[in-house]
């Protein structure tokens, strides 16, 4: 790729004096700056290929401009407006700033985007919006001045506030560790803010995006409201906007949650998302936090936002209640119009109390108990049995002959809760425990069976209502038999696609006074978070997703918080501390989630090998794998001094493991090879996840089949492997330990990806292992590099081991066996692996040196007796 | 309003980033992080911000304060120090960080565009590299930039001519 000196011919399709012609073109237009949208416009009729050439140069630039922040199609004058630098960019276009001749003024130019500038529907919305905007004067609502439309793109003009968005303000407190505003300053400049969105409230209209970015901070720190009503057609457009997982970016974290939800939208709606905005230029912080969309939706629908007072020291009373009323989850429960808002802000800013109505304590209550699942079991009990004795006295005394569909209901509810509140499991997470961790059985609670015939005398009380039936069913069966099963096989992929068509039906029959859904729901994101964690899918996010929905349907039951404890520790960034946490946590738990968290940690570390054990393997340093170990043998009550067998293929693994073995067996009998390499392709392609290591398989395949193929490696469905599956193809060619000469051919391919790829993670144990294998000369480098990064692990030992004695130098060698005993684990099996090595290399030894390796080997035969 | 540091290095943001990270080099990008770079960059922008005479040449001042820093920080690193590959732990990760404030364009999408565009580059010459950083990344005159690489400023846009060929080709524009 290399080598295209500037002054050299270029290796392109075209004869030398076409390409230099269009070079010259090119450097023309760079001279000129002509280098926008109406050059691009004529280029994209031509079809010749001197055309295309410059356009995929104009092309390059644009991604260069688009890089660093500029616009590159900057047009030097629109109508009456000589545009003189670009202000901002947003989802529908760009805001330039702009000097008005006629008027001599400066003006900012919002241009709709050339993309959209054909379509009717975005036109219309845009010149409809710019009225309504036009409409609306007030001293914090940016005012238009002019709309218009000049060489096919339409725009509008605004007043210039010469100032920052205020987003940029926050940033650059946030830099400095200061906060943006201090409150009483904040609420009297959010006072006017409020008013303006309160006019155009009442003008029917709604802002959607109100957000940091879209205040205006002029010089004397006025606030002003800008990009009014745009969002509507932005959304229009969202479809551009939106991430290929169908999250929406941007200005999420200033939604509220009926927004969030597609829902319908009012003026509280704005007002909530005033509301964040408010919080975050006092304090710096968002309401709520999340790294990913999915995690923040999560947060917008089911959590509730951290109390001013917890990000801010001593916040104004006042202003902390007001952000609470506009922070509230019910639209009804917040501010219903700006100018109240405004009214109650202006009396913070001037020191006045303010009387905001309270909600009910019950409703209180309820939110802190949504703010924290994991610890609402007990306060949701004890608020259900008021409710409940608070209905039961209602209903005794309101009827006096007490009907039994009401009575039914209130026990419904009493039971459903109770359900709710059970620390066991309904149907027994107890397969798809082991499906997880292998197949010992492990003591988990089982369905109470007092539980169970409560239930069915509810269910017998009226025939007729389905739903203790179903509760019944969802409490003592397992919802969905074929997915456990196939989690039981290790099947994970094929699981899961049972589970994401059982959750959307049972999502959909939703409705809220349905508490069977809700049991079987639970239980059908409970299989579903064991699908993810997998080792055929290996998706610890969306399984933490899972796990945080199924808590919330059952905010007692044990295994979610079990698993939770798993993912918690494989993202820490400082593992000890993150045990240590988990050991104080568990100190006062019951001896079953303790034994169950136990066995997940002895399965996350895997130094035990757990026969049927199928849960993903989760990147750590073999250090950390024992410290794992020993709180899970701890938590477990299991012997400590377990085999440190190492990563043994399970479950779904396994399988593909025994077929990998066998087709590497007949490598050299093409007859036999190609059947099984296809059984092998098509075993993945049903069981495997895309993104799952096990696609190394798939890879290993493509290696083994063509050793001297320089062809990039495809996964299952035909795209290019990422370095991280390349990588888990390469660890699988070193598990089946192919030939040596096959090896000698692979290894200069394998040599040039670690070089390309030093930093991926897990790289290093694989490179020494392969190198050693291949005999190549840079296999001392890897060792020194695997021992330098992770120096407990055994393995790194093992690998120096072997390089000294096929160097002959018996003293390091000696050393190195010694050391390899002394961190293992499993002594004996240590020591057997020494005996081996030695017999191993004997046999390859030159003479010299051959008696001194059988005399090594000896002596630790003899620890052996 | 006058103007200060912390503004200033707002809104030259995503081109100081730019050039920060372009001009790491693959070497130095696996042992820091170019944000990291950025602090040092600001921090030092704001001692040394009485040192800058015009306000409208504030982008360009930083520019040369983010380029010096990323010298030095080369000129004492890079073969020093053993990497170590744990330092590096790979995101795995697609769901999209959410972008809080950026819009549409958001960061986790600019960081990609970046590193893929740093991937380009390396494949490049180097005077095609040097004539796309300086005039579109650094944004200096092409001038300014013959006198640098010792050129006319017509062989400036010529060279930067046939350098976009060569970017839109590795980058399969």
């Amino acid at each position: 790729m290399t080598g295209d000196g500037p002054h050299e011919p270029e290796a392109a399709p075209l004869p030398d004096n076409d390409s230099s012609m269009v070079d010259g073109r090119m450097a023309d237009l760079l001279a000129s700056g002509r280098t926008g949208s109406d050059v691009r416009r004529e280029l994209e009729q031509t079809t010749t290929p001197e055309g295309e050439d410059l356009l995929s140069r104009l092309n390059a630039l644009d991604f260069l401009t688009g890089i660093v922040g500029e616009a590159s199609d900057m047009p030097e004058r629109l109508g009456d407006y000589r545009i003189t630098g670009l202000l901002g960019r947003g989802g529908m276009g760009t805001v330039y700033l702009a000097y008005q001749e006629e008027l001599e003024r400066e003006v900012a130019l919002k241009v709709l985007a050339p993309a959209w500038s054909s379509d009717p529907t975005m036109r219309q919305r845009f010149r409809a919006e710019a009225r309504a905007t036009a409409a609306l004067h007030h001293r914090h609502i940016v005012p238009i001045y002019d709309y218009g439309e000049a060489q096919g793109r339409l725009f509008f003009a605004m007043e210039r506030v010469d100032g920052l968005s205020l987003d940029k303000h926050i940033n650059a407190a946030r830099r400095r560790n200061e906060r943006p505003l201090e409150p009483r300053e904040a609420a009297r400049r959010f006072a006017g803010v409020a008013d303006a969105l309160g006019l155009a409230h009442r003008r029917r209209l709604l802002h959607r995006d109100v957000k940091p970015g879209n205040i205006l901070v002029a010089t004397d720190g006025t606030l002003a409201l800008t990009d009014f009503g745009l969002a509507k057609a932005l959304d229009q457009g969202s479809m551009r906007l939106t991430s290929k997982s169908g999250g929406f970016l941007g200005t999420l974290h200033y939604s509220s949650p009926e927004q969030a939800m597609g829902g319908n939208l009012t003026p509280a709606s704005d007002l909530y998302s005033l509301g964040v905005t408010m919080y975050e230029a006092v304090s710096g912080e968002l309401p709520l936090s999340g790294k990913t969309t999915e995690n923040v939706l999560q947060q917008i629908l089911y959590g509730s936002p951290r109390r001013l007072r917890d990000v801010l020291p001593k916040p104004p009373k006042d202003l902390e209640a007001v952000i609470d009323k506009l922070l509230s989850r019910e639209p009804g429960d917040r501010y219903q119009d700006g100018e109240e808002l405004s009214r109650d802000l202006a009396r913070i800013a001037d020191g006045e109390p303010v009387h905001i109505r309270k909600l009910p304590m019950v409703v209180r209550l309820l939110r802190r108990v949504r703010k924290n699942p994991v610890l609402a079991g007990a306060i949701i009990a004890a608020s259900v049995l008021l409710l409940v004795t608070v209905l039961l006295v209602r209903v005794l005394r309101e009827e006096k002959g007490q009907s039994l569909l009401s009575r039914h209901q209130v026990n419904l509810v009493n039971v459903a809760n109770q359900v709710r509140a059970e620390m066991g499991s309904p149907w027994g997470p107890a397969p798809m425990l082991q499906c997880l961790i292998g197949g010992e059985p492990v003591p988990v609670v089982a369905a109470s069976e007092g539980m169970v015939a409560m239930l069915a005398r509810l269910a017998a009380e009226v025939p007729d209502d389905i739903i203790p039936q179903r509760m019944l069913a969802g409490y003592q069966s397992d919802p969905l038999p074929a997915a456990s099963e196939l989690l039981a096989r290790g099947q994970g992929l094929e699981a899961l696609a049972l589970y994401d068509a059982a959750i959307g039906s049972e999502v959909s029959m939703r409705t809220f006074a349905d508490l069977s859904v809700d049991l079987r729901l639970y239980s059908l994101y409970l299989g579903r978070a064991c699908a993810f964690l997998t080792a055929s899918v290996m998706r610890p996010i969306d399984a933490r997703r899972d796990l945080d929905l199924a808590s919330f349907l059952r905010p007692s039951s044990v295994f979610p918080r079990a698993l939770a404890v798993v993912l918690r520790l494989s993202e820490a960034a400082d593992v000890d501390a993150e045990l240590a946490e988990i050991e104080r946590e568990l100190q006062s738990a019951g001896a079953d989630r303790r034994a169950v968290v136990g066995r997940l940690l002895l399965a996350m570390a895997s130094l035990r090998v757990a026969v049927d054990a199928n849960l993903m393997p989760f990147p750590m340093s073999f250090g950390e794998r024992e410290r794992v170990h020993d709180l899970g043998a701890r938590l477990a009550d299991v012997q400590p001094n377990a085999p440190a067998g190492n990563g043994a293929p399970t479950g779904c693994a396994r399988e593909l493991h025994a077929l990998a073995l066998q087709f590497a067996n007949s490598l050299g009998s093409a007859q036999a090879t190609a059947p099984l390499a296809e059984q092998l392709r098509a075993r993945v392609q049903l069981s495997v996840h895309p993104q799952s290591a096990l696609q190394g398989y798939f890879g290993a395949v493509q290696l083994l089949e063509r050793p001297r193929s320089s062809a990039p490696l495809l996964d299952a469905i035909g795209q290019q492997m990422t370095p991280a599956l390349e990588l888990a193809s390469w660890a699988v060619v070193q598990q089946l330990a192919p030939p040596p000469e096959l090896l000698g051919r692979l290894i200069p391919r394998f040599l040039r990806f670690v070089d390309d790829h030093a930093d991926l993670d897990g790289i290093v144990p694989v490179a020494a292992g392969l190198a050693l294998a291949s005999r190549s000369d840079r296999a001392a480098e890897f060792a020194r590099t695997w021992r330098v990064a992770d120096s407990d692990d055994p393995g790194a030992l093992r690998c120096r081991l072997e390089l000294s004695l096929r160097e002959g130098n018996l003293d390091a060698g000696l050393d190195d066996a010694m050391e390899f005993v002394q961190r293992s684990r499993d002594r004996a099996e240590a020591i057997k692996i020494v005996v081996r090595t030695c017999g191993a290399m004997s046999a390859d030894a030159p003479e010299a040196t051959r008696k001194g390796i059988d005399d090594l080997g000896a002596r630790f035969e003899e620890l052996l007796r | 309003m006058t103007l200060t540091p912390e503004v200033a290095f707002e809104q030259h943001r995503e081109r100081l980033l730019s050039v920060i990270y372009l001009r790491m080099g693959p070497q130095l990008r696996t042992r820091m992080d170019a944000e990291d770079v950025m602090q040092e960059v600001a921090i030092e922008a704001i001692n040394s911000w009485h040192t800058l005479s015009e306000p409208q040449n504030a982008g360009a001042w930083l520019v040369t304060l983010a380029k010096r820093k990323v010298a030095r920080i080369l000129r004492d690193q890079i073969g020093v120090a053993a990497r170590n590959p744990n330092r590096e732990r790979q995101v795995l990760t697609d769901l999209p960080i959410a972008d809080r404030r950026s819009g549409p364009v958001t960061a986790a999408d600019r960081r990609d565009r970046l590193e893929l565009l740093g991937q380009a580059l390396e494949r490049l010459s180097e005077d095609y590299r040097e004539v796309v950083l300086l005039t579109k990344i650094e944004g200096l005159p092409a001038k300014e930039v013959g006198v640098r690489m010792d050129r006319s400023e017509n062989a400036v846009n010529l060279l930067l001519s046939r350098a976009l060929k060569r970017l839109a080709e590795e980058l399969k524009l």
